[in-house]
């Protein structure tokens, strides 16, 4: 009797350390999961941030404006208005 | 039975030693451990972004870097200091000063770029370290920098909106912080079994304003124009639609660099639109030919002799170029400006609905505009008012006036009646949890028959005005100029003026309202000679840029 029960003691103590084990080990490996997911959250929401402000800025009417000045397209289109029909009536 | 009593007195002691150990601990140096793996954290909410009328970002955020250094760990100061120096440029001396040796961690600087960032790590400095930011990112530059206010800091180091809409919508804008409470082991992972808490943030709204960023590129390089032109030393243009008073552009020059803010002085950043009071000078004159005709003293077509100057009490009231055309219409005293025609005006209305309808245009009280700052000019009280300021208000002098409220006012004229509460933002927030803005009638000042044969008399009087504009041809303006005298220590000044236009097109139904002053122009001193050339100059941009058609 007393046998039977130090086998079925030793067998839950041994159970209980290896599922303690098993637990311990898969909450570390977890915790590694949730923070390299942090840090690559971090890093793609600044990344993120990065290409969201270029395409602001490439969009933007500053950049156009700069663009065109480095390419001396400087002058401004003056369009033509009905206050001038002798451009109209020329043969 | 020996072996079994050591056994047994072994167990005892280690378990008299864990609860010594625990005594200790717990009751003698009850210093919480649990500080040192319990970390608490604040989650910054992104602050909201604004946006303009079709939803291009004027003002949104971008990470910046907190750069700090620890005195305690730095060995070598003055190579330190020399490097952080080579890289930031703020001052080898202020450097100094900040690396106080007895403190733990000091911030050097805030607001670095990504660029200045990898620059300091390349320079592999022992005690540094970096903090993220956000800080404000604005695409368009300072192209609306008096509407959208920029961000400081408050008294505790937090971020805080200030001006414009930054300032008035500061509580929608920041959100709310979040809290993170979690324990972490020596490497920095979480403790599952530990506290792991977590108040997500609430990002604050953004904000869709009714401002057009091309139309507010073609006003601002417009007024730049203008204020180079004529010499002027400041000016305002502001662009609104009548119907609904939607800003559609403001600009004030000088105005200063939303990035760079604290290199400019306070006075560069209150907004001149709806902060600066000044004499509106005849463009107020439809405003009481419209109370007239409302209460239905005059006509258009009603006859006063202009005969000469007229006189009230000990002051001699004179047309602009003292000349005196006899009998003359309603229409032709807004064509010529005619001061003493408005001073008939004013005695026809009576004292009592001269005051009444400058309180009923919304003068001496808020617009309720939303940027921050607004000041509601200045009525004084009916009990100080002598004859002879019955008399000078109805062409404008005596009165002051923020140049929102006159554009309000005047907006009334062409929009059938009603004064308008004039908004800027038209959006806060997004998707399900958006709040639409509407636009808002304080209150029905004329009845649309005066508004119809009010804006008949500025198509006049731009038509037939003293002053053939150079605007464009297929189109109806109606208009009013302005050129009021500086008040200076009690008098005016003789040599300065405020000069203004204030226009609409097309005259039927008008798709904008402008309102152009400009302060001090040298080249002339007449609102007809600057102001208004530079308005025909915004209007036939926006024609084009509207699409519309020539009637």
């Amino acid at each position: 009797m007393k046998t039977k029960f130090n086998a079925i003691a030793a067998t839950v103590f041994l159970t209980l350390l290896f599922v303690n084990m098993y637990t311990f080990i898969s909450s570390i490996r977890l915790s590694d999961d949730i923070n390299t997911f942090e840090q690559q959250t971090a890093i793609y929401k600044l990344k993120n941030q990065d290409l969201e402000e270029k395409i602001y800025k490439v969009d933007s009417l500053q950049h156009a404006r700069e663009t065109a000045t480095s390419m001396n397209f400087t002058e401004n289109t003056t369009p033509l208005y009905m206050n001038g029909p002798n451009y109209a009536l020329k043969p | 039975m020996t072996s079994l009593k050591l056994l047994l007195i072994f167990f005892f002691v280690m378990f008299i030693t864990i609860i010594s150990r625990l005594f200790y601990l717990i009751v003698l140096h009850p210093t919480n451990d649990s500080d040192n793996y319990l970390k608490t954290t604040t989650i910054q909410p992104e602050r909201g972004r604004i946006y303009d009328r079709s939803g291009l970002p004027l003002a949104v955020n971008t990470t910046s870097y907190l750069l700090y250094a620890q005195p305690k760990v730095i060995t070598d100061r003055l190579s330190f200091i020399a490097k952080v120096d080579s890289v930031l440029h703020i001052g080898e001396a202020t450097l100094e000063a900040a690396l106080d040796p007895s403190k733990d961690w000091i911030a050097i600087q805030r607001g670095l770029t990504k660029e200045q960032k990898q620059k300091i790590i390349n320079l592999k400095l022992e005690g540094t370290g970096f903090e993220d930011e956000t800080k404000r990112y604005y695409p368009e530059g300072s192209l609306a920098a008096h509407l959208i206010g920029f961000v400081g800091k408050d008294k505790d180091g937090s971020d805080i909106g200030y001006f414009g809409v930054e300032g008035f919508y500061n509580r929608d804008l920041q959100g709310l912080p979040g809290v993170m409470k979690t324990e972490r082991d020596f490497l920095g992972r979480p403790i599952l079994i530990g506290t792991q808490e977590k108040i997500d943030a609430e990002n604050g709204r953004s904000l869709y304003l009714t401002i057009d960023k091309s139309v507010q590129e073609i006003v601002k390089s417009r007024l730049k124009e203008g204020l180079d032109t004529y010499g002027a030393n400041q000016g305002c243009a502001i662009i609104a639609d009548p119907m609904t008073m939607q800003i559609l552009a403001l600009s004030c020059l000088p105005d200063f660099d939303v990035e760079q803010y604290y290199k400019f002085g306070e006075e560069t950043f209150t907004n001149p639109a709806v902060s600066k009071v000044y004499e509106p000078g005849s463009i107020f004159k439809p405003l009481m030919m419209a109370a007239a005709i409302q209460e239905k003293k005059v006509k258009p077509d009603s006859i006063y002799d202009e005969q000469g100057p007229v006189t009230i009490g000990e002051y001699t009231i004179r047309t602009w170029d003292n000349k005196y055309e006899g009998p003359i219409t309603m229409t032709r005293i807004l064509e010529k400006s005619s001061n003493v025609g408005m001073v008939y005006i004013g005695q026809k209305l009576g004292n009592k609905e001269v005051y009444s309808y400058i309180n009923k245009y919304g003068f001496g009280q808020l617009t309720d505009i939303d940027l921050q700052g607004e000041t509601p000019g200045y009525l004084r009280d009916k009990s100080s008012w002598y004859p002879i300021d019955y008399a000078t208000v109805t062409f404008g002098q005596g009165i002051a006036v923020t140049p929102i409220q006159i554009l309000r006012a005047f907006a009334s004229l062409v929009n059938g009646g009603k004064l308008m509460q004039p908004y800027i933002v038209s959006q806060v927030g997004e998707d399900d949890q958006k709040i639409t803005i509407q636009p808002k009638v304080k209150s029905q000042v004329i009845s649309p028959t005066t508004s119809e044969l009010i804006k008949k008399m500025l198509v006049a009087t731009v038509e037939n005005g003293e002053v053939k504009w150079a605007k464009p041809q297929g189109y109806s303006f109606g208009g009013k100029t302005g050129t009021a005298q500086i008040p200076i220590a009690g008098h005016y000044d003789p040599y300065k003026t405020n000069a203004s236009f204030i226009g609409f097109a097309p005259a039927d139904k008008p798709r904008f309202i402008g309102l152009v002053v400009l302060n001090a122009p040298k080249t002339s001193q007449y609102g007809s000679e600057t102001a208004a050339p530079l308005f025909f100059k915004i209007a036939k941009d926006l024609l084009v840029y509207y699409n519309i058609a020539p009637q």
